[in-house]
């Protein structure tokens, strides 16, 4: 359980985050979205403790973030960041150690090793150079790491992954098994929270939506309430359709021309040019 | 490259093998630098046979042997190896926390402060003080690297957390001041004191004494248990800093440590024997492209490999020109540019530079 209180953020002059409060459970998927530079990622540095707030706090089990010890904060919550490159030609399995508490048995970290890349689709990349591999498979490899790191400490303490973009840079297959996976992982002690670029997906896999917008939190709720087209053309100034798909759910479909219609009405002039 | 076939730079870091291949690769390295170190203390003016040098070691040799053994050859044979294992476990340091491959020891301002300060012994003290004051250089380039270094983190430093960029950056300004400083003073410099510092840039082992052997190898043995510690903390830290952090790392305790612990080690180091270039860089580069960055196993080989390779340097510094002797920093740079520049050529693609 995690809880922001009247969080904010500035940055030199310019405010990122306008105190924010939230309350994120342990049983939930949720997805951050929002437009470029609303402080989406801020939000998500806030919440895993990357950023401390300007004013307001983050408790993390009602214990304000930084005054937990990084090592019990490890066996607690997992963070998948944007930063991916390593400095080093390590190899897969040395990068999966490294998330690993001190003293890990040599044959239960191999056996958590082989669970955690199967499930990202990379059985059988333990003994490559990370650096050898494609972005999308460095990417899999940093999610198999942080939920290694979870599952290494798999307790009865609830636990939480923070994802930042999981799915950017991966192909349709990725972007869909790696939300299915997180997805499965929800629940049961499980909470999960991803800030995601695509609203499909956060419409398909979230429980729910919380839309942040000038720094600002602009709808919060399940998606289907919150991600409604009157919101996302206030937020993102796109106009989008709401279509239902054959077997349950429904997509959102942006106009992808909207100078032609828009133009129309609300600037005649330009038409004439 | 399928799971099955793996080469064997890979093959010593998979899991299932890692223990064994670890403790092989340590003994090799063990015996290479039982080998080096038996050659040194056997070569030089007078040639002492191997099995001789043996039998002295033992306590059964001749007189004459165990006199140039145990007052020339001996703690000078130590001094190289105490010093050159503390350069390359710097150097593994160093490009450890600065996750970058061309980091030195000379990064934490110790090379800039320690050569400041032995100019300044050299001119400014035997001006003042006479002849004597060069006696008291090491105990000045120690203080003057460490004062550096003590000075660049406090600069790094904000809020509890130290940016190793900011460190790097205020490094070379500062190292620039020194140099500037360094240049004034060489400028005061009598003829025979400019000689005197420039031999000391080079480095030189000729002033080997059991008095400061015992010095760097206590220092060593007190930082062997934080390698562990160390090695963890470094292996994480590839990952980023703030990764690092979310995998359960103390990062600024990592930080201070090695920074703290590289800058003495480096300090005692340079004070006894000069600045000695490459070790440091040159040795982690080595034992990375063969046995992998994990610094648990690069430490301890490191140690050893900068051990070995500084000896065998110090012996050919005093056979190659002898009964002169080559300052042995000249030969570290004619082995390690050339090595390193092959190296970087050779695996261009496995380093992010």
């Amino acid at each position: 359980m995690i809880t922001v209180e009247n969080a904010s953020f500035t940055r030199g002059r310019r405010t990122i985050l306008r105190d924010v409060s939230l309350s994120l459970g342990i049983n939930e998927l949720v997805a951050i979205v929002g437009p470029n530079g609303a402080g989406k990622t801020t939000l998500l540095h806030l919440l895993t403790g990357a950023l401390e707030p300007s004013s307001g706090r983050v408790l993390f089990e009602g214990m304000p973030l930084h005054t937990w010890r990084k090592d019990h904060l490890a066996t607690r919550r997992a963070v998948l960041s944007q930063s991916r490159n390593v400095s080093f030609p390590f190899t897969v399995y040395e990068i999966l150690a490294l998330s690993m508490p001190d003293r890990t048995n040599r044959r239960h970290l191999q056996s958590l090793s082989e669970t955690a890349l199967a499930s990202v689709g990379l059985a059988g990349f333990g003994a490559r150079v990370l650096q050898e591999l494609s972005g999308g498979e460095q990417q899999r490899v940093h999610l198999a790491r942080a939920l290694m790191q979870l599952a290494a400490t798999r307790s009865a303490a609830p636990q939480m992954l923070f994802l930042d973009e999981p799915v950017s840079g991966l192909d349709l297959q990725h972007q869909i098994q790696t939300m299915q996976l997180v997805r499965q992982m929800t629940g049961d002690a499980f909470g999960a929270i991803a800030v995601i670029h695509d609203l499909n997906l956060a419409l398909s896999f979230a429980d729910r939506v919380i839309c942040i917008s000038e720094g600002k939190v602009a709808c919060d709720g399940p998606p289907a309430t919150a991600l409604t087209s009157e919101l996302i053309s206030r937020v993102f100034k796109v106009s989008t359709q709401s279509l239902p798909v054959p077997g349950g759910g429904r997509v959102l479909v942006p106009d992808m021309h909207p100078a032609k219609q828009s133009t129309t009405t609300d600037h005649p002039a330009k038409v004439i040019s | 490259m399928s799971a099955d076939v793996i080469p064997f730079r890979l093959a010593i870091r998979h899991p299932a093998h890692q223990l064994k291949l670890k403790l092989v690769g340590l003994l090799c390295l063990s015996v290479l630098l039982a080998a080096a170190s038996a050659l040194s203390i056997s070569r030089g003016a007078v040639l002492i046979p191997v099995a001789d040098v043996i039998q002295s070691v033992l306590g059964h040799g001749t007189q004459r042997s165990d006199l140039i053994i145990w007052t020339i050859r001996l703690p000078r044979t130590l001094m190289a190896g105490g010093v050159g294992a503390s350069l390359a476990l710097c150097g593994a340091v160093m490009q450890g926390l600065f996750r970058n491959p061309l980091a030195d020891p000379g990064l934490t301002g110790v090379s800039s402060g320690a050569a400041f300060a032995a100019v300044a012994t050299i001119v400014l003290g035997q001006n003042a003080f006479g002849m004597a004051a060069t006696n008291w250089l090491p105990v000045t380039a120690f203080t003057g690297g460490l004062a550096v270094t003590l000075l660049l983190y406090a600069i790094a430093t904000r809020g509890g957390r130290t940016s190793v960029t900011t460190m790097l950056l205020a490094g070379i300004a500062i190292g620039a001041v020194a140099a500037a400083a360094t240049g004034l003073l060489i400028f005061m410099a009598s003829e025979q004191q400019l000689r005197e510092f420039t031999f000391w840039t080079l480095g030189s082992l000729a002033g080997a004494t059991w008095h400061k052997s015992f010095i760097v190898f206590v220092l060593l043995a007190i930082s062997i248990p934080l390698w562990p510690y160390l090695a963890r903390g470094l292996d994480k830290l590839a990952l980023g800093e703030a990764d690092a952090s979310f995998s359960g790392l103390r990062v600024e305790h990592t930080k201070a440590i090695a920074i703290i612990l590289t800058a003495l080690l480096t300090g005692v180091a340079v004070s006894v024997s000069g600045m000695i270039g490459f070790v440091g860089l040159v040795v982690p580069h080595i034992l990375r492209l063969t046995i992998g960055p994990s610094h648990g196993l690069m430490l301890p080989a490191s140690a050893l490999l900068g051990a070995t390779l500084l000896i065998l340097a110090d012996t050919f510094a005093r056979l190659a020109a002898a009964p002169a002797e080559l300052p042995i920093g000249i030969i570290t740079a004619c082995l390690g540019g050339p090595l390193f520049l092959w190296m970087l050529l050779r695996d261009r693609r496995l380093m992010s530079i």
